[in-house]
Parts: structure tokens; C-alpha cells; sequence
């Protein structure tokens, strides 16, 4: 273990030093993300101006709710963006072997080696819109709810990953071209609605099969004082799972390569 | 010696099948966040039968028409016209006998039949799953929305050509394509009905052309607007499209003198 935070500071050192390189881009993501939390307010205030609630929630606690999802996407785009979408090419173009190579495990260093620092331009107004609505709905909050949340933010972190993760080794077999990225962030703006809006077959396939909404709605539950047993046992169990399923998948396709000749 | 060519023959067919598998595939995630709007409105609409003027079923078949029309008619040659302007490309159409802006009006125009074929399974199955909410026209609006739609995919074309032009000017102009293609997502109303925004923006849309890209077309499926109204909708594409042309021919001739005399 204190190997790997010892290497993931050494990649983050490697990093930083590239933050020059990065300034522009982190200028430049700011600015879309400005422009894009913008457009969304206006989107959902244009809803709130005729009705008061979306499912019993104000337009504060959807404020609390959008500044998490964006700041769980920002957050894995700094950290995968730059790397799991680029798992299938490697696998077969054969180039995967200079990280095999390496004394370390593979699908750390598969998918944490390049940081896209840029990405952080993101998390600046999602941290700013999240303490906003907070200060609006004038809720004391416990330190306790922020711990928590942390801790939820951490498993919403490792199951999105392992969602990404998973959907990528997928490609390796199915399409053989990258483009099971596409259906990852074609499913992230389904983060930003309260989980109860979606009923039948999108519930199903939205929390059980592919449980995206849980990601932003479980930690929203924390920073709200709303009590979400269900759906929060969800979430940890699902991280966990889905973590172990990716480790699996992993390996299965290290298997592919070495017997793909690589 | 023949089974070799035929060898060649199906790998060609493979590649231009699992090319096409993927534009296909990402058609249908394009319709995911589709999903959640009509999702959202559903739970909107248990506690209400209308919502500013919209009943359920037409707002499901708004932001259905709405995401058809973007998914076949926005354009996306703006790509490519940034690319050629930066690596220099552009010099090889220059000494065509055909215009660049009549060439990718033509390639996208040949691309719009391609994305219909394409898109015609998603948005199918997305009209099954809301099967009792979705609204068909009556015969005269549905030309009028088919006529509407012409001058939609023009006025399209004129403003992300104007906007690919920038590419003469700015270096990092490629993240502010994503930025303008979220704008014109509100703007032109395909998020949300435009009735729906707070005033001010309402009237600033008015000067803009952006409400004419979508949200008169669905206006006149719906059958929301007078005669008169869809005539002023159709003159003001029009003219719209012709002031960006304007725009275009100047910008076109002052980029170009820019490009010539860096390039040359």
C-alpha cells in the first residue's frame, strides 16, 4: 500500500510539473464549466419559476445535487480521462506491455499513470454552487454529515470507476473499438436528477443494472440530512461488487492478451 | 487467387460494418439523456395536467421532435473546417473548382441522409416506449414542419460555418465548439421549451435566431401557431440565414487574406 501512494505521488509530481502545460486548459475548462453550470440553473429555475418542487425536493437541495454530480465527474476526468478510454487501443495494438512490465499492478498504473489537471477548472464553481445552495437552505450541518459524505463520495468515486473500468475491458471483446467510453458519458447527465423521478424500466436499468443516479443522489442524502438506508446500502455494496468485478475483468483480459500474443 | 480477393472483399465489408456499429451505437447513447428529460417531466406532470401550456403528451413529443432535429440536422463539419484552417489543408480545396462552403454544405447535406438511416431504430424505439404520449400533426402542419425543417438545416449550416471561420482568428477555438453547442442547446430550445425561460432571456432570444432552429418547428407540429406566425417564422430563417451569409462571405475574405499571408 505505501508503495502505491508513494507512486501515485511520484505520477503527481510528474504532473504538477506539467501544470504549465495545463494552464490554458484548466482556463478554458473553467470557462465551459461556468457557461454549463449557467445553462443548468437557468434550465432548472426556468422549472422552478411555475412549480416549487421536483419530488419534494427545493430548488436548492437540486443545486446540492448538481454541484456533486459535476464535481464526481470532474473528479474522475482528472484521474481517468486521460487513461481508460485508451485501455482497448492498447490491448489491441499489442502496447500494453511496457506496463505489464512494470513491478507494480497493472490496472493501477493502467488507470491512474496520467492525470488531466486541467479538469480541475471543474470542481471550482461545483464546490462553490454546493456551499451556495447549502448557505440558502440554512440547515445547520453536523460534522459528522460531512464526514459522511465523504466517506459516500469516496464509494460514489470507486463506483463510477468501476463502472468506467468495467465498461472498457467490455469493449476489448465486443466492439473492438472504443466506444463504450461513449455510453459512460452518454449515461452521466442522468447524475443530476433525484433519483425518485425515474420509475419502470429506467429505475431498474438506472440503479440495479447500471447504477448511475445512486452515484450523485446517495451523497446529496448525506449533505441534506435525508436518511436513505436502502439506497445507500446500495451504493456501498454495488462499490464493492463492482470494484471486484472490474479486478476480474482485469485479469480475464490480461488473459486474452497473453494468449493474443502480446 | 480468387478466394484471396473475396478475403479483401469481406474484410472491407467488416470494417465498413463495425464502423457503421459504432455510429450506430453512439446514436443510441445520445439518446440516454433523452431519457431523463422525459423521466423528469413525467414526475412533473403527476401533480399537474398542464405546466405552463404544455399537457404531458406535448411536452414528451417536444422534447422528442426536439432531440430528432438536433440528432439529424446539427451540423458537424465545424470540426473539419478547424482542422483544415490549422494543418494548412485548406489550400488543396482552394484550387477546386468548387466552392469550400458549397463543398461541405453538399458533404453534409449527404451526411443528413446517412444519420436519418441511422437514427431511425433509436428514435423508433424511444416513440414505442412513450407510444400513448406521443402527438402526430395534422396533414398541413406536418408539411409546414418539413418545410420549417429546410430552413432549419440552412440557417444551421450558416451559423456553424460562421462560427468555424473563427478557427482563422483563434488558436483554441475547439472547447468553445462544446460551449456553443450547449448554449445553443438552451437558446434554440431543444432543452426546454422556450416559453418556459424567465422574460429577459425570452426577449433577447427574440433578436437571436437561435428559437428558429427548433422551437418554431415544433410550434407548428404541435399546433400552436397561427398562419400568419409560421409565414413570419419562414421569412425570419430566411433572412437570417442570409445575414449570416453576409457575415460569412465577409469573414470568409478577411480570414482568408489572414491565412494566404501566414501560409504563403
Amino acid at each position: 500500500m505505501k508503495r502505491y501512494i508513494k507512486l501515485f505521488k511520484a505520477i503527481l509530481k510528474i504532473n504538477l510539473k506539467n501544470i504549465m502545460v495545463y494552464r490554458a486548459n484548466f482556463f478554458l475548462n473553467l470557462v465551459d464549466s461556468l457557461v454549463w453550470f449557467v445553462i443548468t440553473i437557468i434550465f432548472f429555475n426556468s422549472i422552478f419559476n411555475i412549480l416549487n418542487n421536483i419530488n419534494d425536493w427545493n430548488i436548492y437541495e437540486i443545486y446540492i445535487l448538481i454541484g456533486i454530480s459535476e464535481l464526481i465527474k470532474s473528479l474522475i476526468f482528472i484521474f481517468f480521462i486521460n487513461n481508460l478510454p485508451y485501455i482497448p487501443t492498447l490491448v489491441n495494438r499489442g502496447t500494453l506491455d511496457y506496463i505489464l512490465t512494470k513491478p507494480v499492478n497493472s490496472q493501477f498504473l493502467l488507470s491512474a499513470r496520467k492525470l488531466d489537471l486541467g479538469n480541475i477548472g471543474n470542481i471550482v464553481p461545483s464546490i462553490f454552487l454546493i456551499i451556495f445552495a447549502h448557505l440558502q437552505i440554512g440547515q445547520n450541518i453536523s460534522v459528522i454529515s460531512i464526514l459522511y459524505f465523504f466517506i459516500l463520495l469516496i464509494f460514489s468515486f470507486l463506483l463510477s470507476y468501476s463502472i468506467w473500468f468495467i465498461l472498457m475491458t467490455l469493449s476489448i471483446w465486443f466492439t473492438k473499438v472504443d466506444n463504450a467510453h461513449e455510453l459512460f458519458l452518454g449515461v452521466m447527465p442522468l447524475m443530476r436528477y433525484p433519483a425518485s423521478i425515474y420509475q419502470g424500466v429506467s429505475r431498474i436499468v438506472f440503479i440495479f443494472v447500471f447504477p448511475i443516479i445512486l452515484i450523485s443522489n446517495v451523497p446529496a442524502y448525506a449533505l441534506l440530512n435525508r436518511f436513505e438506508i436502502f439506497s445507500t446500502l446500495i451504493l456501498l455494496v454495488y462499490a464493492i461488487i463492482f470494484f471486484i468485478i472490474s479486478i476480474f475483468f482485469w485479469k480475464f483480459a490480461l488473459k486474452y492478451y497473453s494468449s493474443a500474443g502480446g | 487467387m480468387l478466394k484471396k480477393y473475396l478475403k479483401v472483399f469481406k474484410i472491407s465489408f467488416q470494417l465498413v460494418f463495425q464502423y457503421r456499429f459504432n455510429v450506430v451505437l453512439q446514436m443510441f447513447f445520445g439518446f440516454l439523456p433523452l431519457i431523463a428529460l422525459i423521466s423528469l417531466w413525467h414526475s412533473l406532470f403527476t401533480d399537474n395536467n398542464t405546466i405552463n401550456g404544455y399537457s404531458i403528451e406535448m411536452m414528451v413529443t417536444y422534447l422528442i421532435v426536439a432531440k430528432v432535429i438536433d440528432t439529424i440536422l446539427m451540423p458537424d463539419m465545424h470540426w473539419q473546417v478547424n482542422e483544415d484552417i490549422k494543418t494548412g489543408e485548406l489550400s488543396k480545396y482552394l484550387t477546386k473548382p468548387i466552392s469550400y462552403f458549397s463543398y461541405w454544405f453538399f458533404n453534409s447535406l449527404g451526411n443528413r441522409i446517412v444519420r436519418i438511416l441511422l437514427s431511425i431504430i433509436p428514435i423508433s424505439i424511444v416513440i414505442i416506449l412513450n407510444m400513448g404520449y406521443f402527438l402526430i400533426p395534422n396533414n398541413f402542419n406536418l408539411l409546414f414542419f418539413i418545410i420549417s425543417l429546410i430552413g432549419t438545416m440552412i440557417l444551421y449550416y450558416m451559423i456553424y460555418y460562421l462560427v468555424s471561420l473563427f478557427s482563422f482568428y483563434f488558436v483554441e477555438i475547439t472547447s468553445f465548439f462544446f460551449t456553443l453547442e450547449i448554449v445553443l442547446e438552451l437558446l434554440s430550445g431543444s432543452l426546454i421549451p422556450l416559453d418556459f425561460l424567465p422574460n429577459a432571456l425570452r426577449n433577447l432570444i427574440n433578436f437571436l435566431p437561435f428559437g428558429y432552429l427548433v422551437h418554431f418547428n415544433i410550434n407548428i407540429y404541435l399546433n400552436r401557431l397561427e398562419f400568419s406566425e409560421i409565414l413570419y417564422g419562414f421569412t425570419l430563417q430566411f433572412f437570417w440565414s442570409l445575414f449570416l451569409y453576409v457575415l460569412i462571405k465577409i469573414l470568409w475574405k478577411k480570414g482568408l487574406n489572414k491565412y494566404e499571408s501566414v501560409g504563403a
